[in-house]
């Protein structure tokens, strides 16, 4: 007797939402639930948070209020992209508002390096010695070309996907991270 | 972009942002790399901006200097009791000039006929037993809650009227407000704040003093903790936004004391009740949005 190879039953992709019950479980208010995420999630959601104002204690502020927002609105989740995907875009929203509001508040005169004008830097040789790590160089960098860069090489957003988070072109972004990468590039051979 | 191939220095660096992402033809692409190739510096450049992107994916996860969970806890905590959304309100279009003139001729009515049946049952309350215990008056079913109620009693959203208590009809057709367990309070938005509950609830029962003395607490308790939250996050927000909040809990607080003075020479009143209730709620409902800020807004 020959054995028959049986198609494949089809199945739809399970939800992230079903796949993680402790998801489900905090929608519903289960706050145990909620914390066991945030025990799983807190790492990425602060790295991001630090990657983006450099400021450690400023970024343990905005992780508590990515999670605060979390719990407000996991009602809203759907499962339709993975529970760490939402919540790190959700990150990237608070960060950014926050910024917003910040910015109401900063001088004129501080410069965020919002344009899109690129002000390449000369190649320098190489000199050892006295070198960087690549973590260290990421804060060094202007705001705008660091936030590109983290969202982009970092955390592997699109360039239209950034484009959109911070209401600029996706031209602009790439010339923000050119940019970035170059001042990278120097800090970590200087 | 114009490059001209094959490139020297200047042209490769022109061309290289556009290479790295992607976006150059094949041709400037071929020129690149063969520009690359032949100018020792100009392939540093490249092979060092092709590595960044690689070690920067590979970067290690950080960690807080501290377990942020106790501070989250604390704020999502001060959603327990949430507070009922306040009713769409309705535009009445003003051409119908006839309607307002009518509305308030209504609410005269209403109100003079509410002041009178409290005035008079007030009476008929304080009169001998033997009087008082006099069969009802057919017109005037048993059902019928009373002026004190109709004073105190907050009509329920219609998403509560199934939930936490309602009207429902008896056997015999007459109306007849029901008691019911309190729904245990879930983190949205729907339900009534647990004050605003047992002010429900005792005031079905009772007269109005001794609904406050019953909820006053358990409002203390809440406004003591959503305090203790806008205490500690007190420096992480605008200072701003920490003079409006003062300002407005100020003007609550004024409203407050005002109705308790008020309550304390006619503790009977459902009304003053009512108003001290609203005016705890609201400073709940404001405490509460500060709680939940985002660090400097």
């Amino acid at each position: 007797m020959t054995a028959v190879a049986l198609p494949e039953p089809m199945t739809a992709p399970t939800p992230s939402y079903v796949a993680d019950p402790d998801v489900a479980l905090a929608a519903a208010g289960d706050r145990r639930a909620f914390e066991r995420l945030y025990r799983q999630h807190v790492t990425r959601v602060f790295s991001l948070c630090v990657r983006m104002v450099i400021d450690r204690t400023r970024a343990e502020e905005l992780t508590q209020d990515v999670f605060v927002r979390a719990w407000e609105k996991l009602h809203l989740f759907r499962g339709e992209s993975a529970f760490g995907t939402w919540l790190h875009r959700m990150t990237v929203n608070v960060v950014l508002n926050a910024r917003k509001s910040e910015g109401r508040n900063r001088s004129r005169f501080e410069d965020d390096d919002e344009g899109d004008g690129v002000d390449l830097l000369p190649s320098r040789p190489l000199a050892p010695g006295d070198r960087m790590d690549l973590e260290a160089a990421i804060a060094k960098l202007p705001p705008g070309a660091r936030r590109v860069f983290t969202l982009h090489d970092v955390e592997g957003y699109k360039h239209e996907e950034i484009a959109e988070m911070l209401g600029v072109t996706s031209g602009a972004t790439k010339a923000q991270l050119h940019r970035a990468r170059l001042l990278l590039r120097e800090a970590l051979n200087r | 972009m114009s490059v001209y191939m094959p490139l020297d220095c200047d042209g490769f660096a022109a061309a290289l942002a556009d290479y790295l992402e992607g976006d150059a033809p094949d041709a400037v692409r071929a020129a690149v790399e063969a520009h690359a190739e032949e100018c020792a510096e100009c392939g540093a450049l490249l092979a060092d901006l092709q590595a960044i992107p690689v070690q920067a994916a590979a970067l290690p996860a950080l960690t807080p200097s501290r377990d942020l969970w106790s501070g989250i806890a604390e704020r999502i905590d001060a959603r327990v009791l949430p507070l009922e959304r306040p009713a769409a309100r309705t535009i009445v279009p003003a051409r119908r000039s006839w309607a307002r003139p009518a509305v308030a001729a209504a609410a005269l009515v209403v109100a003079t006929a509410g002041i009178t049946y409290v005035a008079t049952r007030a009476r008929y309350e304080e009169m001998p037993a033997a009087t008082a215990s006099l069969p009802a008056r057919s017109t005037a079913p048993e059902s019928v809650t009373s002026p004190r109620q109709q004073v105190a009693v907050v009509t329920p959203p219609p998403s509560q009227a199934g939930g936490n208590g309602g009207t429902t009809m008896d056997p015999a057709g007459a109306q007849r407000t029901v008691e019911r367990t309190p729904a245990v309070v879930a983190p949205s938005d729907r339900a009534p704040s647990g004050a605003a509950q047992l002010v429900r609830r005792e005031a079905r029962r009772g007269d109005a003093d001794s609904v406050m003395s019953a909820t006053e607490p358990l409002y203390d308790r809440e406004i003591l903790k959503l305090r203790t939250i806008m205490k500690s996050r007190r420096s992480m927000l605008d200072p701003k936004t920490v003079a409006v909040l003062e300002q407005s809990i100020a003007v609550i607080d004024s409203a407050i004391a005002q109705s308790r003075s008020a309550l304390a020479k006619d503790p009977a009143s459902g009304f003053l009740a009512n108003q001290l209730n609203h005016s705890l709620e609201k400073k709940v409902e404001l405490l509460r949005t500060a709680a939940m800020l985002p660090a400097r807004t």
